[in-house]
This record gives structure tokens, sequence and C-alpha cells, in this order.
């Protein structure tokens, strides 16, 4: 296996295999995605040709493909001096931001005398630098990793490296310039970097974590639950999912039973399920957990799942940057599908259902359900107008589930310990074990509590942390809480209340060492870089806030553009065509609804109160197009 | 019923409608900017947002449905705001350049700000930046501009069935690139520039050349090919000597009535779905309209006198014109005259045409329809009754099936070909038999691409009749039994896969039938008509016939046949001639005359001694111009009227210039069969319609002795002439011969019309200007006099058996290895699109192409000069000069197929002039089977090294 690409070359075929590929999907323009990865692999970037290519083979113009290529942030046009060695994606956002990540840039960028990629800066959305000799390595700066517990974090072709500082930076840059670089013995599993704390005294998520192969999933009591759910009508499955309260763990909090229910009385088939494995809400790295640690438990509750809503065929749309968790779901989906539990008539039940992975390609909106099933179509990822919503009208236009990994994860304990007793753990508005991902805390990690634990006692749990000024509770879309907070039970209506949201939960906390507006612009340039530009006021009004952000953190805001700020966040709020507008404007809001004084105390002194460097890594938006 | 409250008015529907339609139906205007009709609703400008009671936040009126009892406000203050709030986020990056703008005063964001929008905007930071991109030689793009409100894409993917345009990058990043992203490279049909609300897609044609308040709009129909596209010609305010004022030049008296202003912009209204084209255009209608400022045309009337060109009058060339007609009839007699017209006459023309030929005593005046159009007409009408071909254009979208045979519908007649794109998007299967590139992308099944399209077309045929022999019933009728056996199918076993698309397409109930010439420009292709005509009879199909120039139904109508007078009615019946001669005054000759390819035998026998050819280039249009160019010489006068200096008009004893159909009022009826009247441009602007004794005083040339004065004429323009319409020149012919032809204008030769011809009883022009479709109201009997019979008579072998089935020959199988197809790109086929300088622009540069397995087969590498050389008209020649062309390896071509050009132009690059040859001879079509007495004059081509 060759060094370095050992993740590389797995999953995906040559397009001259792409035959193949094509079963696997209701329409053929879903090719286009699974086929600029492997163009795009071969030669670390995409040509002209390979666009022409993939048209010839999908039978979609050029010009769209081109259109779906550049949506994405990781398929790569412009030649970086031939195929790079090593493609280096270091994270920004805020959770490595606040544990230094700023800093390390700023130092990497001048230590090896990088050059920004002119070309790039005017079109596409993540900065890349060059290395003088283009062919050792590029770096790129990308958005949330999903290793927020382990910042600053970098994934050296695809290998992710946590806990950074220059130190430890250096030596990793020193060894891929002077060629001694080993990936396979420097990095640790990226898995293994994250801390993950099961539930005490029992587990019920999390119990057969790093059960990889099928017989230690079984041993811990695997697929036991897919036998019970054989035993049901698919309605009884929908009704006891229904009766355990179980909501959607993407976010939103949807019933899950009541989303199955209307998939399954939709008379079109064939019907789709889909896991959503997009996990892009900075903050968050629960789902990582699932897939690449507990992966059978995944593909448990996709059947059982599948079953009780008629889907015939699974994906898990799975995001760009966890490639290391592409071999541990293939191979517990070929080996679930040798023991039978996959392909055709499972089990014997006359049940046939089937999963396919379908990597995302860098975009944050993939993770909102409507871009997500446009993008597994191989369309560039923005959201649908709903209605019809995916569960009548989904992929190629059939019924169509999408839920969260957890959310899937958490149907075999269902099965396994009944409505009731699921009914019972946590919260009564939202009931059963939750994953928190935590960041900015002494034990940084996935946690699986009960719902409706208070944000202090999982803080607590977490080694706690010092001075706590304030925390996002639920990844970086949810407003933010201060100190005064942390008595709020981490439950639906308890955020509510707060004026903030469970999310994905995703616990980022802060300290009084960390910039508001800092925290803010960066979110921002966030937003601004992922909003999909199907609607005005998101496309328009991120990148007008970031402005003002950027300007108040320089020092050249007056008092009246507080005032402006609410103003746009009030325009942005409620007229996006998604909530991807919405959640924007609700991180400033919440905010200054908070920080207030902070902000002005910004705009007075003209500068960090914090004393904060500026860094150069945060560009001004503008300066793209000049 | 669905009760709808809107601004406190209530309304009531029927179907289920978006609230902003429901709005509009209440009288409720809601601003838009990504809606527009006809295009999946997008839901991104977030400009008509609206307020619905018990909904928590507004909601967007083009994509939210109404329902049972809803009450929607489009008013409340947080509506406005909203509303001002959007317009502030577009303002942000769009450059505030209206002063510079060709969109400026027809701007629908510069509409929306004036009405709803911010006074002042409180973005400080620099807008984004984007160059305006200026690399494709038509359209300009300028990024900076857009609003992203993704028309122009869904108009290229959901209408034109093009997908040449796409959002790249996301977020404040993303532009609208065509794939290049400089270059559009595509089909150039301009429809994106309608879609484009605001200036961010214009033209380059009239960049910076007008204000939108200073152009004069009429409603005209594009005379490029038989669709007949309702269109807006709009110009640059001026008139014949007033003044020409744009963006601060005057231009005082420069405008001559024969160059009309450069700003002569096409616009089509997307929202517009009055048929036939619902607001689209193609490349032609939208960009060749330049055409009319070619130095090719043709400005004054001359003579020709061995090899020199005299300038006349046009009142005395009009005089010396009939005399030498009548000098022919008296030495010869009438039957040694003959006339040809082309699709490019109007009807008003083709009427008098007819009329002056007959007054002069001929029948030989035949048309352009006789290459393929007439017969099929002929044809199906014998089958299924008068009018069976006059089916609405529209119709086709709603077509189950569609099957497309002998061209490629989007090269004869772009718009329909985009309507059955439209219709395949919409669900419909398509079959393409024979070569169809445009269609590539929108077809469920193709055959006989590089194959044998008659062996396709017959096994098909069989297996339908054994489908519905055993499904439902055998053909009861005689005829079809006829044609069945005159096919001798017995020896045909039909392929599996032609089995399988032949039970599909029989389970289906709207069946449409695309039929072009191509299908009788081939050996056997009378046969291949049959086929067609027993499967239209078995699926009970609807036909649509291509018609390759605007006029060729109207030429029928109006009796430009050896055998029919207007009306559709048949010569040889004598009350229909004496209807005729009551009304014309002079009797008719009641023998038919000779059609188009007996015409040409008889110039080559010495027969015919004068021609009189108007709007057709025989020369250019017909296969073999080096035989038409040869047997033309032998005339002893040749009189050619044309608005260009045309191949034909090389030859022409007597040139007459005529306007070209933007400059001109007159009636088309298009393939539908639907007369549509056009102003195209304001008569007074070109010049009014005068009679010749005004225009006397107007040309300047002197005129000593008969025909050796006078300057020698170039073909170029000299300033201050008044050209006439064709109508107007056969007038004036016919009063100088005698005929009776008092009228001033159109409406008093309309009022004639309708006497003489039954099928046009009681029209008036005011009403053909909405359109008036088959039957036009008259009587549409017709005689439909055993054709068939004829043809058959001409497929029989000395002998008299009937020689058919497995012995019809074709092209392909036997001599020939490989199936060679003329492109016919419609840029610069056609007689007058090849003077558009912006077409030019656009069309490739000549290639014979192939794909690399056939290119390898015969042994020639990608860039690799090859020469044509043509059965009839030996080696293919530009100015004289053999022409190679190089090999272009193209592997979207099947194996087998070879396309040559249809048309060699001569293209300067360095100074983008672009000088076309008049010289060309390449110019073949695939050849003709239905000849005189039989006899196919079949055009074959070779490709050597």
């Amino acid at each position: 296996m060759k060094k370095g690409a050992e993740w590389r070359d797995t999953n995906f075929l040559t397009p001259e295999d792409y035959t193949s590929l094509i079963n696997r999907y209701p329409l053929r323009s879903s090719l286009i995605m699974p086929l600029l990865h492997i163009l795009k692999e071969r030669r670390g970037y995409l040509t002209e040709e390979d666009l022409r290519k993939v048209s010839e083979i999908t039978g979609e113009s050029p010009a769209l493909i081109k259109g779906v290529g550049t949506f994405y942030s990781f398929y790569n046009f412009i030649p970086q001096g031939g195929k790079v060695r090593y493609f280096i994606q270091i994270c920004r956002n805020v959770a490595c931001m606040v544990a230094g990540a700023d800093r390390l840039i700023d130092h990497l960028i001048k230590r090896y005398e990088l050059i920004p990629a002119e070309e790039l800066k005017k079109t596409s959305g993540p900065e890349i630098f060059h290395y003088k000799d283009p062919s050792i390595f590029s770096l790129m700066i990308t958005e949330c990793l999903g290793a927020c517990g382990i910042g600053p974090a970098m994934l050296v072709n695809g290998r992710l490296f946590g806990r950074l500082d220059i130190e430890k930076i250096e030596e990793i840059m020193d060894s891929i310039i002077n060629g001694s670089f080993d990936d396979m013995k420097n990095g640790q599993s990226t898995l293994s970097q994250i801390d993950v704390f099961p539930m005490e005294p029992e587990s019920l998520l999390l119990k057969t974590l790093d059960c990889i192969d099928i017989d230690s999933y079984r041993e811990k009591g695997g697929y036991t639950a897919l036998k019970k759910a054989f035993q049901l009508k698919p309605e009884e499955i929908i009704d006891l999912v229904k009766a355990s309260g179980l909501r959607g763990r993407g976010g939103a909090g949807f019933p899950t039973g009541m989303k199955w229910a209307f998939a399954r009385q939709d008379p079109k088939r064939p019907k789709y399920l889909i896991a959503n494995a997009d996990e892009g809400e900075p903050g968050t790295y629960k789902d990582r957990i699932i897939l690449g640690r507990n992966p059978h438990q995944l593909v448990e509750g996709m059947i059982i799942s599948a079953y009780a809503i008629g889907a015939e065929v699974g994906y898990i749309y799975l995001r760009y940057e966890y490639p290391e968790v592409i071999p541990v779901l293939e191979e517990a989906i070929r080996s679930a599908r040798s023991e039978g539990y996959l392909g055709e008539n499972i089990l014997g039940t006359g049940f046939n259902f089937d999963i396919f992975i379908h990597r995302g390609a860098g975009a944050y909106i993939c993770g909102e359900e409507t871009a997500l099933i446009e993008s597994l179509e191989g369309k560039r990822g923005q959201p649908r107008i709903r209605p019809p919503f995916p569960v009548n009208s989904g992929l190629s236009g059939r019924p169509t589930v999408v839920n969260n990994v957890e959310t899937i994860a958490n149907i075999p304990v269902i099965l396994n310990i009944g409505a009731t007793s699921y009914q019972g753990i946590g919260s009564k508005d939202a009931p059963g074990p939750k994953l928190f991902s935590i960041s900015g805390v002494r034990r940084p990690g996935v946690y699986e509590v009960p719902t409706g634990i208070t944000l202090r006692e999982l803080i607590q749990l977490a080694g706690g942390a010092d001075d706590i000024k304030a925390v996002i509770p639920g990844g970086l879309s949810t407003p933010v809480l201060t100190a005064a907070d942390l008595d709020c039970p981490l439950d639906f209506s308890g955020l509510a209340s707060k004026k903030s949201m469970l999310g994905t939960g995703a616990v980022m906390v802060f300290s009084s060492s960390h910039c508001m507006v800092r925290i803010a612009m960066r979110a921002m340039s966030f937003y601004r870089d992922e909003s999909c530009g199907k609607c005005t006021p998101c496309r328009e009004g991120t990148g007008w806030l970031e402005n003002i952000l950027k300007r108040i953190e320089d020092g050249r805001a007056g008092e009246d553009d507080l005032e402006l700020l609410e103003e746009i966040c009030g325009n942005i709020s409620g007229k996006t065509f998604c909530a991807l507008g919405d959640a924007a404007a609700c991180v400033v809001t919440g905010m200054l609804r908070h920080f207030k004084d902070e902000f002005k105390e910004h705009i007075r002194l003209g500068r960090c109160p914090i004393g904060e460097e500026t860094t150069t890594v945060t560009s001004p938006p503008g300066e793209k197009y000049d | 019923m669905i009760k709808v409250t809107i601004n406190d008015r209530t309304i009531f529907l029927s179907e289920p409608l978006t609230v902003l339609e429901a709005a509009k139906r209440a009288g409720i205007t809601i601003p838009t900017l990504c809606f527009l009709e006809g295009l999946t609703p997008w839901g991104g400008c977030r400009l008509c947002l609206v307020q619905i009671e018990r909904m928590p936040r507004l909601q967007t009126a083009c994509t939210t449905m109404v329902a049972d009892g809803m009450v929607v406000r489009t008013d409340t203050e947080e509506v406005i705001k909203a509303r001002r709030a959007i317009l502030e986020f577009l303002l942000i990056n769009h450059p505030l350049e209206c002063p510079v703008c060709d969109k400026a005063g027809e701007c629908e964001l510069q509409d929306a700000v004036l009405l709803y929008g911010p006074s002042q905007g409180r973005f400080k930071e620099r807008k984004r930046k984007l160059p305006e991109v200026l690399d494709d030689p038509l359209i300009v793009r300028n990024m900076k501009r857009c609003i992203l409100c993704t028309r122009c894409i869904r108009t290229c993917q959901e209408l034109q069935g093009a997908d040449a345009l796409s959002v790249v990058h996301r977020g404040d990043r993303s532009v609208i690139e065509p794939f290049s992203g400089k270059v559009f490279n595509c089909e150039y049909c301009g429809n994106c520039l309608s879609a484009c609300p605001v200036g961010a897609l214009v033209s380059r044609l009239s960049l910076h050349e007008y204000r939108a308040w200073l152009v004069e709009s009429q409603k005209g129909i594009c005379g490029f090919c038989g669709v007949g596209c309702r269109i807006l010609i709009q110009r640059r305010g001026s008139s014949i000597g007033g003044e020409v004022t744009v963006g601060g030049r005057t231009g005082g008296n420069a405008v001559s009535p024969c160059v009309p202003p450069t700003v002569v912009r096409f616009w089509s209204n997307l929202e517009d779905t009055s048929e036939p084209n619902r607001g689209l255009t193609c490349m032609m209608g939208r960009f060749g309209y330049d055409f009319v400022n070619h130095s090719n045309r043709l400005k004054l009337p001359f003579v020709r006198i061995g090899n020199e060109r005299y300038t006349r009058q046009i009142d005395d060339l009009l005089t010396q014109t009939a005399s030498h007609l009548l000098e022919i009839k008296d030495k010869y007699g009438p039957g040694s005259i003959a006339a040809i017209a082309g699709g490019r006459l109007t009807n008003e023309d083709a009427y008098l045409f007819g009329k002056l030929i007959r007054g002069l005593g001929s029948n030989n005046i035949d048309s352009s329809a006789r290459t393929g159009y007439i017969q099929m007409e002929l044809f199906f009408e014998e089958l299924f009754g008068p009018g069976v071909t006059a089916n609405r254009i529209q119709g086709i979208v709603n077509s189950e099936v569609i099957v497309v045979a002998g061209g490629d519908p989007y090269q004869v007649a772009p718009v329909f070909g985009v309507h059955i794109r439209r219709a395949y998007l919409k669900g419909a299967k398509v079959l393409t038999i024979g070569y169809c590139p445009n269609l590539r992308r929108h077809r469920t099944w193709s055959m006989g691409e590089a194959e044998d399209e008659s062996l396709v077309l017959r096994e098909l045929t069989r297996a339908l009749i054994e489908i519905k022999s055993t499904v439902t019933s055998p053909p009861k009728e005689e005829k079809i039994k006829r044609l069945i056996d005159i096919l001798n199918l017995n020896d045909i076993e039909p392929s599996e896969r032609i089995k399988e698309i032949a039970r599909e397409i029989s389970q289906k109930d709207l069946i449409s039938f695309v039929l072009g010439r191509e299908i009788l420009q081939r050996e056997g292709g009378l046969y291949d008509l049959i086929s067609l005509g027993i499967m239209a009879y078995l699926l009970d199909a609807r036909i649509f016939l291509l018609q390759n120039s605007p006029n060729e139904q109207g030429l029928i109508d109006m009796g430009l046949s050896p055998d029919m007078l207007p009306g559709g009615r048949s010569l040889t019946v004598s009350a229909w001639r004496s209807h005729l001669e009551d009304i014309w005054g002079f009797s008719i000759t009641p023998s038919p005359g000779k059609t188009l390819y007996e015409i040409i035998e008889g110039i080559e026998k010495g027969e015919i001694k004068a021609l009189y050819v108007a709007g057709f280039d025989p020369v250019n249009e017909l296969p073999g111009g080096g035989r038409i160019r040869n047997a033309l010489r032998n005339l002893e006068l040749l009189i050619v009227q044309d608005a260009f200096f045309t191949n034909t008009m090389e030859l022409a004893h007597i040139g007459i210039p005529v306007r070209p159909w933007p400059e001109r009022k007159g009636s088309y009826t298009n393939m539908e069969r639907r007369i549509q009247f056009f102003r195209n441009q304001r008569s007074e602007v070109i010049g009014r319609e005068v009679g010749v004794s005004e225009i006397a005083g107007l040309s300047g040339e002197v005129t000593v002795g008969g025909l050796t004065g006078g300057n020698e004429c170039s073909p170029l323009c000299t300033p201050e002439v008044t050209v006439l319409s064709d109508w107007e020149v056969f007038r004036e012919i016919g009063k100088r011969i005698g005929i009776n032809m008092p009228y001033t204008s159109i409406d008093e030769l309309w009022k004639e019309i309708c006497t003489a011809s039954s099928l046009h009883r009681g029209l008036s022009p005011s009403e053909l200007i909405e359109g008036v479709l088959w039957p036009y109201r008259g009587e549409p009997l017709r005689k439909t006099e055993a054709v068939i019979d004829e043809w058959i008579k001409g497929l029989t072998t000395p002998s008299g058996e009937v020689t058919v089935g497995g012995e019809v020959t074709v092209p392909v199988d036997s001599a020939y290895s490989y199936k060679i197809v003329v492109e016919k790109d419609s840029l610069l086929s056609a007689t007058i699109s090849r003077y558009s300088k912006a077409l030019s622009l656009i069309s490739g540069r000549p290639f014979v192409k192939m794909a690399l397995k056939t290119a390898e087969t015969l042994g020639v590498r990608d860039g690799q000069k090859v020469k044509i050389r043509s059965s009839f008209g030996g080696e293919v020649t530009v100015s004289g000069d053999d022409v190679s062309l190089p090999v272009k390896i193209e592997d979207s071509l099947p194996e087998g197929l070879i396309e040559i050009p249809g048309f060699i132009g001569e293209t300067d690059s360095i100074g983008g002039e672009v000088t076309v040859s008049s010289e060309v001879t390449v110019w073949v079509l695939t050849g003709f089977s239905i000849g005189p007495a039989g006899a196919p004059l079949m055009d074959r081509f070779e490709i050597s090294l």
C-alpha cells in the first residue's frame, strides 16, 4: 500500500469502472461527485479535460459539471505545480482558533515562506498556500475538521494531527520537507486521539465502542435489535420509535417516528434512507466517533430504519474531512453483507437493503437535508424549495428519509431496551442518551450523557474549565450563553428558554482571555464562505456582517455600527431560503445580547481590550476581488 | 374552489396556484427578480416575500402555493421593510454604473429599487470588482452586475435545453459562466440575454449603442426559417430625413433608405407565451439581423451586357424587363418562359408573381418547396386529407412520442427543434432516424445515424404492422394496403431493438412525426415517405413538416406550382380557371407547366429561353451548383430579383434589388400553416411605399442609347436609392405587360387575393397581424389528384413491373462504405444568414469531421487535409481553387459517418472582417429522389486524400 495514500484507494474506483458505481444510484448524475473525486486524486487537482471526461460519462453538460465541481471546497481546479506529495489542511474555525490556530498558521506562513496561491484567492473558498517547491506540499486553510476537542488540528493527506503547537507542527513540517515524514509512524490514529466518555454506569450508544469487527460487535449484543425488529411489522417499529420520543440529533430535533411515518405512507417507490454523516457544524465531532469506532451500530440502525420505512437503498453521506472512517465503514458494510444483514432477502425475511457511501467534497450546507439530496444527485449543494419535503419527494423525486448518524445509532438502543425505558432517560422533551462534543475544557472529548443534564454538570464531567466567560451550547450556529446560564438543562426547551438551541450538542467553552468580537468575526467568515449563494440575504448579508465585524476588530468602527449589525441581522433572519442565514444572524445577535459592552469597548479603544493580536490569515473580505 | 384573500381582496381559484400567480389574478403586483414565467420557481432573490396569516415567517410568493382560506398581505410594514432590505443587500455588490449600462431604463433591478428600495445604501466597504468579459464575439458578460437570479441558467436548461451556463463557485464568489469561462461556444440562441433582468448579459452587437428609452420597438415576424417566430425589432430612434441621436452622437440625415442604422436589436419576450416561439429565438433570429448591412446587398438595379454590368433607373429597368419578356414570348411562345420562386417571398409577392407569369401565358412556375416540402405535403394530404400537416407548433410539446426523420429539426427550424427538446424534458420519448446531432442529448433512441435510414424505416414499419395487426386490427383502408404492397416488406426482419421500440411507441397515444425534406433527397426516398405514411396511419400520428424557408407553405397556397392555382385549386379544372380568369382579366393556359427540375432540364435542352428567379438562389441552393450554373448560361434572359448579389445574380442579365424581410411588410405562412402579417419596420424608416414615378428622380445615373450607356455598376451601395418590395416589382412589370394590377397598397392587394383564392376568403391584413391558422377561414378544398399513382409510375421499370422492396438501393450500403452528411450548422448555410457578420463570427472553421475509428480506417489523422469531390460538380472549389479541408476528429460522431461542411467561407481573422466568397460551389444538398420522370438527381460525395 502506498504510503500516505492508504485511505485513498480503498473505496473508489477508476473512471473505467464507473459502470459498477452507476448501479448504486438512481440517477446517472450522482456519478459526478465520485468521478470528480477519482480524477482529482490522480493529480491533486482537476482540469477542464477531467470535467469533459465526467461530462461524457454522465451525459451532463460540461458547464454543469464545472458548476458542481467549483461549488465544493475540495475539488481544486488550479494546478499546484503538478501533484503535490503532501496536501495539508489546517483548521481555522472557532474551536481551533481559540486553541491557537491563527498564531500557528501565521507562524507556518512566515517560517516556511509560504506563497499564497493568488489565482485561487479570486475564486474559490479556502485559501491555499504553496511551499516554494510546490511539489512537496501545499497548505490549505480550511474550516472545521471535526476535531474540535484536539485543536488546533490539521490533516496531512487526510491523516489527522491534533493538539498542535509550534514545536509539534515544525517537527512535522520539517520531516515533510526533508523527506523523512512517515505519517504511519508520526500520526496516531485520528480517532484514538479523541477522548470518548461513554455514559456511566451503563452506556447505550457507545456500549460497543471500538467493536470494529462484526464478531466483537455481536459479542456485546450487536444485531440482536435487528432480529427483534424483524419480528415486528414496520408500522410497529415506527410506533415504537414514536413512543420512545426520539427526536433528531442533527439540530432541528424533528420527531424521528413521525418523519418515518410520512415516508412510509407515501405510496411512491423505491424509497431511500440517507444517514447524514456530513457533520459540518463547527464544534461537533460526535458522529465521527460512531462512524469510525462504532460503525456496526450505525449499520444496524440503518437496516432497521430502512425496514421500518420500506427503503431498499441507503446512503451514508460522509463529509470529505473524515477519510479515515471510510475503510472502517466499508469493512462494516462488507461484513454485514457477508453475514446476511445486508443485501437481498435479509435473514430470510424477504427484505432487501444495501448501503453505499457517498463522499461530500467540502460544503457545510450539505448538512441541510435538501442540499444533501441535491449533492447526492450530483448537483450543486443548494437547498430545495419545500414543500415537497424529502419524505415525499427526495432523492430522484422518491420518498427519502434523511436522519443524522446519531439518530440512527439510537434505533438499536430503542429496540433493545424498549420505548418505555428509553423514554425514561433524560428530559421528557427529548429523551434518550445524547453525545456531546466538548471543547475549551480540561478534558475535551465526546461525552455520552442523558439529555437534560445541565451545562454546569457537563462541564464538570469534562474536568471543568477556568474563568468561563461564554459557552456556545450546541455548535457554532447556536446563540452564545454566559456563565450565568450554566444551570440551563441541555435539552430543547431548556436552551430555548435561554434563546439558544440544543443544536448538535457541541459545547464550546470560552474563557475571559477570548475575544468575543474575534469569535464572531471568525464565525461570520465561516458562514460567508459556506453560504451557498442561492438567496440574497445570506449571500450578501453574511459578507456584510463579516465586514463590519472586521471593522470593529480592526478598530475602524463607530458606535452606530452595532446598530447596523443588529439591523442587518434582523434583515437576514427569517428571510433566507434555509437556516444557514438564520444561524449566521443569530450568532451575532446572541453575541450582542450578552457581550455588547465588550463590542463597545473594542470600538472605543480601537483595538482588542483583551489584547488578542490581529493575524494575517483572516484576510478582510473584499480584497479577494481586487 | 380555493378561496384566497390578498390585501382584503378575495378571489376564488379553481386550480392551485402560487401566491404570486393568485395575486396577479387579483390585480396585485408583487415585485420579483428571480421569477420568470415558464421557468421553475427558484425562490432565491427573496424580493417577493409576503405575509401569510398563521405563518410565523414571511414567505416567498413565487414558491408558496395557495391553500383554501389563506389570507395574504403584500403591503404590511414588515413586508415593505423586507423588500427594502433585500434590495439593499442586492446593491451591496451591484455597481451603480447605470449611466453606462445598456440595460438602464429597462432594468428590473433599477425599477425595483425605484419603487421599493432604499434611497441610500449603508454598505461602506469596497464592492466586489469583476472585469467585464469581452472574450465572446456576441455576448458580453458583466458579472459584477449579476444578481445571481439564475434566470439565464434556467432558461438555458429548461427552455433551450442546452445547459451551456452554470453558476461556478459558491456564496458571494458565485459567478455565472459558460464552460470555458470566456467564449460561450454555445448555440448562441441568446435567450439568456432576454432572461437577464439586469445588464449582466448583454449583446455585444449593440453594446453601448443605444438607450432603452430611445429605441423604437416594432412587433415583427422573423424571416430566417419556417417557424415564423414572433420577435420584437428594436431600432435606434431615427427616421428618414430625421435626426439620429444616440448617446450624444448626432447623425444628421446620414441614414440612407437602404442602409438602416446598425442598432437593430431583436428582442424576444420570454413571458410571451403566444405561439409559435413562446418568446424564444435562435442564433439567427437573435444575432443574424446585421445581414441587412452586408456589402453584398444589391442596391441598384442593373443590366448585364457581356461581362459588364450597367445601372439603370428602376423605371427604365422595369420597362425593359417587361419588353424583354414580351419579346421572348413572341419569339418562342409563352412556354419558353419560366419562373422559380424562393421561400423568402411573402404571400403577396407570391400571388403577384404567379399572376404575372400566368399573365404571360406560362404555367412554368415552381418554387423551392419542390425540394421536398410540397411532395410531402401532397402525399400526406392524399392519404389523410387536406390540412393534415397543419399542426400547431407548440402542440409538439405535449407529445408522448416524437419520431424525427429527414433532417435535424434544430438545424432546419431551430426554435422548433427546441420545442422537441422541451417535450423530451417533459418526458416525451424521442426517436431520431438519421443524423441528428442537435438532439443528441434529448432523445430516447437514435437509429440510422451512420447506417441505412431506409432500412430502419422499413423495419420499423414492418414491426408496427405486426403489432397493430395482432393487437388491434390490420389496416382496413385500401390506400394503406396498397402502400404496404408497394413496400414489399416480406423479406424484412426487424431487429429486436426495433421491435422493442415499436412496442413502446405503439403503446402511447400522442405521437408526432417531424419530417424534413431530406427524406426525399436520397435514393429510395419515396419508399421512405411511404414507410412514414404507413406508420403515421398505424399510429394515428400528427405530422409536422419542417419548412426550410419562411414561406414555402405560402408559395403553395398562392399557387406557385405548375399545376396549381391560388388557394390550392387545380389548374386543370376549368371552373377554377375561369373563376380566376374573371378576376385577372386574361385567360390561363389550361395545361400544367414544368416543375423546378423540369425547368432546369428545359433550360439545358434549350426549350426554356427566359427565367425569372425571385427570392431564390438556385446555383447555391440546389444540388449540383455547377450543373445549374452551366444550365443558366444557356438562357437568353435571366432575371434575378433578390436583396443580395447572389451566385445566381452573377449570371443575371437583369438584376433587381428588393428589400429583405426586416425592411418590409407582408405575410408569411409558417410550417404550422399560420399566416402572420408583419410590418417588420415602419415603412417611413426605410422609404415609403411609393410608386415608380416618384422614384424616377432618385437615381442619378444617366442612361443613353439603351443598353450600352451608363456607368459600370458595382453591386455596392450608392446612397439615396429607394428599393422596392418584391410585390411592387411584379406589379410594375405586370402593368407594363398590360396585366391589370391596380393596387397601391398591400391592403388592396389582399382584397383581390381574398376573392381569387377561396382558401383565403374573407381575410383582412389587420386580422392577419395576430396570425390566422389553417384553413384561414376559407375553403380548404384541395385537389390531390392521384399524386401517389403518378409517383408509382415513376418507379416502374421499362417492362412495366413495379420494382420495389428489397431492390431499393441506398447510397450507404453498396459502393460507398461511409455515410457522408452535409453539415447544415444553420449559421452560414442559408442564403441570407451567410451575409451576417455576427453569425460568421461564431461559426466554426470548416472541417471534415469524423470519429477517431473512422479516421483510423480511412488512414487519415487529425488535421490532415483532404479533398471533397462531388459526383455532380467535380471537386469542390472555392473561387475556382481546389479546397482541401482539414480533418477533425470528433468522438461524438458515430463511427462510419463523415460530416462535411455545408458552406466554406473565408474568414480574415486578423481584422475580424469577413468576406464571404460568392464563388463557393460546395453548397450541395444531399440530392433529390423525385426528379422528372422518376430520374433521381442525386449528388454523392467522395473524399480523397
